[in-house]
């Protein structure tokens, strides 16, 4: 009897503490890829607050371009302030507080050293402000500027320590065992396709002018990509706006819509037609409407091509609330307002975050396709399609290959705030 | 003592998919008292809960008077005068369970403390005190039926209708829940109880009176008095007067006919 009675009793006891860490283990890689980003931005921003840097360095050129520096130090508070995250369990922790007190004043500091040219660190040295934000004529004397350099690179230290602090990588690692046993077989399959495309390229001697392989487009990237980036942030400023507008408007009128279904019955057929018209035939239009250099011209044709999926899906979502949900708030005989706001919007959130997902890469398509027809010549389209035209195949083909990595950032981005906005959606629980 | 729910000839017609009328319940005469624990019972299609939709005014009785704590319906609706229970918990996945049950409470403009102290109140009445901050989805159905009991609860309506709201659990989970329900209708003086079931054991076990319906059109058939002692517990489904009730209804049940229509009628 006792042995028996025993047996039963020692699992009860020694097994649920083991089994309830890696059942209820629901950490997910985000925290990960936040903590890779505020690193990037930390680096990043660090070359763009000294001229030397900004200049003289491929990698600090590469993001020289004028209205994207404030977008990455504005970013990297951004990326602080979500590692701060839960403030109340940081200051319990005096080291994680430090590590937060220190990556906000190195934010603080890029913000004012890249938004409002305020160089705290120079200003404190002695040197004249001017020096940070031209390039530097060659009769400079650059000591002091190196010298800046070295002791904020101090700092950029600082910070970098204080991610590592946040993030703690090394009590992570049960998260990326689960992470590459689910995406090893697109990691394995990417990597086969690659080395596939080399080899028999290499075997049929396929011209380079008409595909490289993609051994030589990862070389062209790597010398050109300061330009790259800075065309394809031109490019993808027309994508955003695009976006916003075409989404913002959808999103809106979806809900009226939604709300008056007289106004949607008139509505739709309308909205469907306009749609069967394939939108970038519009571009020469819109260049002649706004003017191929004017910006807007880039702008309308993204935000016509995205406005549709985001209206539709948001009426459809709106209408896709479960029956009883909506006795339930009549037998609390509650306000459209409430049950718009309590029940309808949340219950069309997986629906308007679908669109806007496709939304994304079609914005990035009618964003390029849209310089095909003119414009200022400083886009990634207008860019692959000088190169294309010159037999400059390698250049092209870098091109196509930052698109789609602005392409899947700003996918990024928007998953990231689904994830946010909807972790309580059954697509996003842990199995 | 007044009565809380008063139904007389009530009829309803539904329009069918072919354009035809199709009768689902047919002179309806019910006085529920206040405190009462009344069930509705009958076979599938018999508008049993039709009828309860109509006293929550959820759907609109085509002739006849229906008063609500002595108001019309919609009235007693407007009022939050009654607590509604679905078959299915409608709990928001959005919400965590305490935000789930300050629910109505928010749609009443109760202020944020107020909110949090009745709805810390109700998950303690169901016992789910330690889940305030979990997802529905983290709960067993049993747990979320009764969370949607405290949220139908939080407002402390004098008044509480039930739409088989046990109807999806397994056995044991609901004879617990059976107690449990008894429990908080015990522990809330005066508290009217209308539940729609088909389970002839549950609506015994629960209820002062058993109302039982006939198939369709609905009818009363017979309104059976269960004067079993109460506090009832799992002794009382021992007694000899509780399975002679239950023959009683079943036996009502069959006198009309036995073949169980399958209707489009929402039941």
């Amino acid at each position: 009897m006792v042995p028996i009675a025993r047996k039963r009793h020692e699992p009860v006891v020694a097994a649920p503490p083991a089994a309830d860490e890696t059942a209820h283990d629901t950490r997910t890689l985000g925290l990960d890829m936040l903590a890779l980003v505020a690193l990037f931005l930390v680096i990043v921003t660090y070359h763009l607050q000294n001229p030397i840097l900004l200049y003289d360095v491929q990698f600090g050129s590469a993001f020289r371009n004028a209205t994207l520096q404030p977008v990455l130090a504005v970013a990297l508070l951004g990326a602080t302030l979500l590692l701060a995250g839960d403030f109340k369990t940081q200051r319990t922790h005096s080291v994680r507080l430090a590590a937060v007190v220190v990556l906000l004043l190195y934010s603080l500091y890029m913000i004012l050293a890249v938004v409002f040219d305020f160089n705290i660190a120079g200003a404190l040295m002695g040197i004249d402000q001017a020096l940070f934000l031209e390039r530097l004529p060659d009769d400079v004397i650059r000591a002091p500027l190196e010298s800046h350099l070295t002791i904020t690179a101090l700092f950029e230290f600082l910070a970098i320590l204080a991610v590592l602090m946040l993030w703690q990588p090394g009590t992570r690692f049960a998260v990326y065992g689960r992470a590459v046993r689910m995406n090893a077989s697109p990691l394995i399959v990417a990597v086969v396709v690659l080395v596939l495309l080399e080899s028999v390229i290499n075997l049929f001697q396929v011209q380079e002018f008409l595909l490289p392989r993609p051994s030589v487009i990862a070389a062209t990237f790597g010398e050109i990509y300061p330009r790259l980036v800075s065309v394809g942030w031109n490019t993808f400023q027309n994508a955003f706006w695009g976006f916003v507008i075409g989404c913002g408007a959808g999103v809106l009128t979806g809900m009226l819509a939604a709300r008056f279904t007289g106004f949607s019955r008139a509505l739709l057929p309308l909205a469907i037609g306009i749609n069967a018209v394939p939108i970038i035939a519009l571009a020469p239009i819109m260049n002649n409407w706004f003017g191929a250099i004017n910006p807007a011209s880039k702008i309308a044709i993204v935000a016509v091509l995205t406005y549709f999926p985001a209206m539709i899906s948001t009426v459809r979502g709106l209408n896709a609330v479960d029956h009883l949900s909506l006795e339930l708030m009549k037998s609390y005989a509650a306000s459209q307002w409430d049950i718009f706001w309590k029940v309808r919007l949340p219950s069309a959130l997986p629906f308007i975050f679908s669109a806007l997902k496709v939304a994304t890469t079609l914005s990035m398509i009618g964003a390029i396709v849209s310089e095909y027809f003119g414009g200022t010549g400083n886009g990634l389209g207008f860019s692959i399609r000088n190169d294309a035209a010159f037999f400059k195949n390698a250049e092209a083909w870098s091109g196509i290959v930052i698109a789609s990595l602005f392409g899947i950032g700003f996918y990024g981005v928007v998953s990231a705030a689904e994830r946010a906005l909807m972790h309580w959606h059954v697509s996003f629980r842990e199995k | 003592m007044a009565n809380v729910i008063s139904i007389k000839s009530l009829n309803k017609t539904f329009r069918g998919s072919d354009g035809a009328q199709v009768q689902a319940l047919e002179d309806i005469n019910l006085e529920i008292e206040r405190g009462e624990f009344i069930s509705l019972i009958g076979p599938s299609g018999c508008g049993k809960s039709t009828l309860l939709r109509m006293i929550a005014d959820l759907i609109e009785p085509s002739s006849g008077s229906l008063t609500v704590n002595g108001k019309p319906a919609a009235q007693a609706r407007k009022d939050r005068d009654y607590g509604f229970v679905f078959q299915s918990p409608t709990l928001y996945d959005w919400r965590t369970i305490i935000k789930n049950v300050e629910l109505p409470l928010e749609i009443m403009k109760y202020s944020k403390d107020e909110r949090e102290r009745r709805a810390s109140d109700m998950l303690r009445l169901v016992e789910l005190s330690d889940f305030h901050h979990k997802y529905p989805w983290q709960l067993s159905g049993g747990m979320q039926q009764r969370v949607s009991i405290a949220r139908a609860l939080a407002f402390q309506p004098n008044i509480l209708l039930m739409d088989e709201p046990f109807g999806a659990l397994d056995e044991m989970t609901r004879e617990r829940m059976n107690n449990e329900l008894l429990r908080i209708w015990t522990a809330i003086p005066d508290m009217t109880v209308v539940f729609v079931t088909h389970s002839i054991a549950e609506a015994v076990y629960l209820s002062d009176r058993v109302v039982v319906l006939s198939p369709r059109p609905g009818r009363l058939a017979e309104i059976i008095d269960v004067p079993l002692p109460r506090p009832r517990g799992p002794e009382t489904r021992d007694l000899d007067e509780y399975f002679h009730l239950t023959s009683r209804v079943r036996h009502s049940l069959r006198g009309g006919t036995l073949e169980m229509q399958k209707v489009k009628v929402i039941d």
